[in-house]
């Protein structure tokens, strides 16, 4: 060994080398892509030179012979007597892992190991033998043919100078390599098998009683072919350390980059799992270990000041659970903060600030998950790539599998990925709907819900045109899968409900079908063609009997149904308040006239007051009252709305008063004030809207209108709005959107920022309301069912031609704005931008500059 | 006597590190320069330098143009120029010994190897 060869400088001599190697396969790549740079033969020697050089002196024989052969090959290309062809880019590639491999042993064990590299040697000397040629002048680097069948790439069976070596591996040591596509024939034979299986089984049973044997022979078959599927599933196992591997390198990168130390700690690489499988959790391992460096775990002076080692660590590990397989990583990092996720969420309008209050600090750190929210405090080069952890579940749940995460603050994050161990075959529900038979995937099944003539014709309401269903409080969208995927539905139609509740994504939904069967091993059939497009169906399988089923992709059926999965998220994390869902408000409950029962929301009020009767006066016709040293107006719901006469008073009686505050402060008249509780408005019917009401709900057991303060205010009291104008009133938005759940974000939303918002589902429902109110701005989705945003567009223009449109989509493209422009709209923004719809606001002049609710300060 | 200063170019830090250690054996006081250019500046404002090892091939200036530079400019006409080289550059080496270098010495090298070369260029033993 070399007396050079101390820790420090070989430790410097792998270091610089690997970088090296990366430049150099970089630069490879992008030659063989065709984007070679000019000076990248100079750049290609340099790096095998100095590998060579330094090698040498450290008497890493192996590797000086690699680096000294691959420099030749170079100091050809760049002399140009040899024209590069893309075989010997393939065999450079080669020497990099080579080198690369012999870099990683050096560096474990201290020695550089006995790789195979006698092939690629002999094959770099044999293109080093090749006559000189002279090369005219090329402009750019031109990329010959490969001048014989192309030979190469370790992998490829050995020649006969290879085996002399001895190098190769045998098949003397029981493993034979079988190629990929042999097993993936055998996997789908095996699927035509259990197929078969599945078909016999049933006719078996037909003839049980002709034919005592049948069965047991059907059964004798079934389970032969149960243990024959498991074994071939075997053969296509391979071990997560295809995925592992690149761990420590990025590990070592990543914290180089970042200014930090870190040790990963690798365990259960021989655990096995579909290869197909090893493929998808490829990137979000990788993308999980990312971000686990990148936010997780911290630079050392902040880990030493909270008394942690200053070297990080991160644990990636690997193993079987329950006929699943485990992936976890962990580190010991800074955790996540709850208060932060809430907060960032509430930034980014994910959240309302009391929705997102009301968050579990368990539900908070789920907040991850949400579509559009980066846990990055500033998008760096490491992580900020546009991926999330929603994608990295997306990814994971659209393979069967699922994704946990636990974080404490201070300590660190755990995020175990469970996956399951093949694809191919999967346990699946069949149901009937419309006729037709579909399997649902066992994967996305929450649970069956029956419900019998009686409880179908209570237990499912519907509002705003929506057919839910209260599942142990909590909202169930439904959907009926005939109508959903456009069947007719079965005759005579059934009066009792079959619900099968099924997960998509985080959202959760019922599906309303016409039978459920039996389950069944399915053996999954890709889609073909023009099939493939249809959201609603994710491959079809043969079932049993002979027939065909679609496997249903519930997902893609919420989505064809209206249910926005990803937006609604945000209602499921809510916390279910009073009458559940996540719209819920806090209201004051009063009651009216001759006892109706009213709600005004608490948000607007400035006081509840008892005074006496006596104190109410009518001044020029209008009634006021002397409060706190000032008149204010007094108005009366009743005299607008039809609500029956309020008991009359004698001077000496109570009357209350729900006062509230416009900047100048107007009393509301009511016979008492009954509680103050939470109303979701969003479960509001519209049947009792009207020009004075918002919509009619059920609070404390009793029909409650929710009234239009604004408007009754206007009516009533119009010289006192009149005179207050600019500072009183208070903006009001037409939202039309489809889904409900984007309108009750997107409602909360303007609210918060002072504009008063009267949301509808269709565009249809807008121009009926345009017509029967004031609006100072209208903002549309664009597509919907029937009238679309441009018929919006169209139509209130026609309407009120001076009022501003807003269109708001999940669309982002400048054509689509042009033409939005083109159609009269005011602006086009993108639905996660609803900060950018208020700031278009106010450039229209509709909201004033600064937020609403700072009035009172001035 | 001064002690015996050393200049080490190289554009690898190991190879640098490999180098200075082998200096330090024979009596030198080390510095380091990462390439011709990088060289020329600590030349300018460091105490003389007696000898320079000097790789080939390097980013921003390589090794012949740092000798072309070295011996066109005048200066530091007492130092002496060693160019660090493997059998793949000997053809070359020529070009350099025109250009003003003083020796060369084929990598890996033992410092006995470097002991003779530096005795012929006439370092006191």
């Amino acid at each position: 060994m070399s007396e050079n060869r101390d820790r420090e400088t070989v430790e410097l001599f792998i270091e610089e080398s690997l970088e090296g190697l990366l430049r150099v396969e970089r630069l490879l790549l992008a030659a063989e892509t065709g984007k070679p740079s000019p000076d990248m033969m100079t750049v290609l020697f340099r790096d095998f030179h100095t590998i060579k050089g330094t090698s040498g002196f450290l008497d890493f024989r192996q590797i000086l012979r690699l680096a000294h052969r691959a420099e030749d090959l170079l100091s050809r290309f760049r002399d140009k007597t040899l024209v590069p062809t893309s075989a010997h880019f393939a065999r450079l590639v080669v020497v990099v892992d080579l080198l690369r491999r012999m870099m990683e042993n050096v560096r474990e064990t201290d020695d550089e190991g006995d790789l195979p590299i006698d092939a690629i040697v002999a094959e770099m000397e044999r293109d080093l033998t090749e006559p000189e040629v002279v090369v005219v002048a090329t402009p750019t680097l031109a990329l010959a043919p490969p001048p014989a069948p192309a030979p190469v790439a370790v992998g490829d069976p050995p020649t006969p100078a290879d085996d002399a070596g001895g190098h190769r591996e045998t098949a003397s040591d029981g493993t034979v390599r079988v190629n990929v596509a042999v097993l993936d024939r055998l996997m789908n034979l095996i699927g035509e098998l259990v197929l078969a299986r599945n078909q016999m089984v049933q006719i078996a049973k037909s003839f049980r009683d002709t034919h005592p044997g049948a069965q047991a022979a059907g059964q004798r078959l079934s389970l032969v072919t149960s243990d024959l599927q498991e074994q071939i599933m075997k053969t296509r196992m391979q071990p997560v350390a295809r995925v592992f591997e690149k761990i420590p390198r990025m590990v070592r990168d990543l914290s180089k980059e970042t200014h930090k130390q870190v040790t990963a700690h690798i365990a259960g690489n021989a655990t096995e799992i579909d290869r197909a499988l090893v493929e998808a959790i490829r990137d979000p391992v990788m993308h999980i270990v990312r971000n686990a460096l990148d936010h997780g775990i911290e630079a050392p002076p902040e880990r030493l000041a909270v008394g942690k080692a200053a070297t990080g660590k991160l644990s990636v590990r690997a193993a079987h659970e329950g006929g699943m397989v485990v992936i976890e990583v962990e580190d010991d990092g800074r955790g996540m903060d709850p208060r932060k996720l809430r907060a960032h969420a509430v930034r980014k309008g994910l959240l309302t600030p009391a929705a997102a209050d009301a968050l579990s600090d368990r539900a908070a750190i789920d907040l991850v998950f949400m579509p559009g929210f980066s846990t990055a405090a500033t998008i760096t080069d490491i992580s900020g790539r546009g991926v999330g952890m929603d994608v990295v579940r997306t990814h994971i749940q659209r393979v069967g599998g699922k994704v946990e995460l636990d974080s404490t603050l201070g300590k660190g994050t755990i995020i175990r990925l469970k996956m399951p161990l093949t694809l191919a075959i999967i346990p699946a529900l069949l149901v009937r709907g419309g006729g037709q038979r579909f399997a649902i995937p066992q994967v996305n099944l929450l649970e069956l819900v029956y419900l019998n003539e009686d409880q179908a014709s209570t237990a499912i309401e519907t509002v705003r045109g929506a057919a839910i269903y209260r599942l142990r409080g909590e909202i169930l969208p439904l959907v009926r899968l005939a109508t959903a995927l456009k069947l007719e539905p079965a005759v005579p139609a059934r009066a009792d409900v079959n619900i099968v509740v099924v997960s998509a994504g985080a959202r959760r939904y019922g599906l309303i079908v016409d039978d459920i069967h039996d389950t069944e091993e399915i053996v999954i059939k890709p889609l073909h063609g023009q099939l493939k497009r249809l959201a609603c169906y994710s491959g079809a399988t043969v079932l049993g009997d002979g027939g065909v089923a679609l496997i249903l992709e519930v997902a893609g059926i919420a989505g064809m149904a209206g249910i926005d999965v990803s937006a609604q998220r945000e209602a499921e994390l809510a916390p279910v308040v009073a009458t559940g869902g996540g719209g819920a408000q806090p209201y004051v409950v009063v009651l009216v006239g001759d006892g109706v029962q009213c709600a005004v929301p608490l948000a607007m009020v400035g006081r509840l007051e008892k005074l006496a009767a006596s104190s109410l006066e009518r001044i020029a016709g209008s009634e006021v009252v002397q409060y706190r040293d000032a008149i204010m107006p007094v108005v009366r719901p009743e005299s607008v709305i039809p609500l029956g006469l309020a008991p009359a008073r004698g001077p000496e009686d109570e009357q209350a008063l729900v006062v509230f505050d416009f900047g100048q402060t107007v009393a509301m008249a009511v016979n008492s004030i009954v509680d103050i509780v939470d109303i979701d408005v969003d479960g509001a019917q519209a049947e009792g809207k009207g020009p004075f009401a918002l919509g009619r709900t059920v609070v404390l057991g009793k029909t409650t209108l929710l009234l239009d303060v604004y408007s009754i205010v206007r009516e009533l009291a119009p010289q006192f709005v009149r005179e207050r104008r600019g500072a009183a009133r208070r903006p009001r938005a037409l939202l039309v959107d489809d889904s409900s759940a984007m309108r009750s974000a997107l409602g909360g939303f303007l609210r918060s920022a002072g504009i008063d918002v009267v949301d509808v589902a269709t565009g249809e429902l807008a121009l009926s309301e345009l017509k029967a109110q004031r609006f100072d701005a209208v903002v549309t989705d664009l597509e919907m069912a029937g009238m679309d945003g441009f018929a919006v567009i169209r139509a209130v223009t026609l309407e009120a031609p001076l009022l501003p449109v807003f269109v708001w989509t999940y669309r982002e493209d400048e054509e689509l704005e042009a033409k939005v422009r083109a159609a009269g709209a005011r602006a086009c923004v993108h639905k996660l931008r609803r900060e950018d719809l208020v700031l278009a606001m106010q450039v229209a002049g509709i909201v004033p500059e600064r937020p609403a609710t700072d009035r009172r300060a001035a | 006597m001064r002690d015996m200063r050393a200049l080490v170019i190289d554009d690898s830090k190991a190879m640098r590190m490999i180098l200075g250690r082998l200096l330090k054996t024979v009596g030198f006081e080390v510095s380091e320069a990462c390439h011709g250019r990088d060289a020329l500046e600590k030349l300018g404002d460091g105490p003389p330098v007696d000898l320079a090892l000097v790789d080939w091939n390097m980013p921003e200036m390589n090794g012949l143009d740092f000798v072309k530079a070295v011996r066109g400019s005048g200066n530091h006409a007492a130092m002496k120029l060693m160019m660090v080289t493997t059998e793949s550059e000997l053809a070359r080496v020529q070009a350099a010994i025109e250009a003003g270098a003083d020796e060369y010495v084929m990598k890996p090298f033992t410092p006995e190897v470097l002991k003779d070369k530096l005795v012929q260029m006439g370092f006191g033993a």
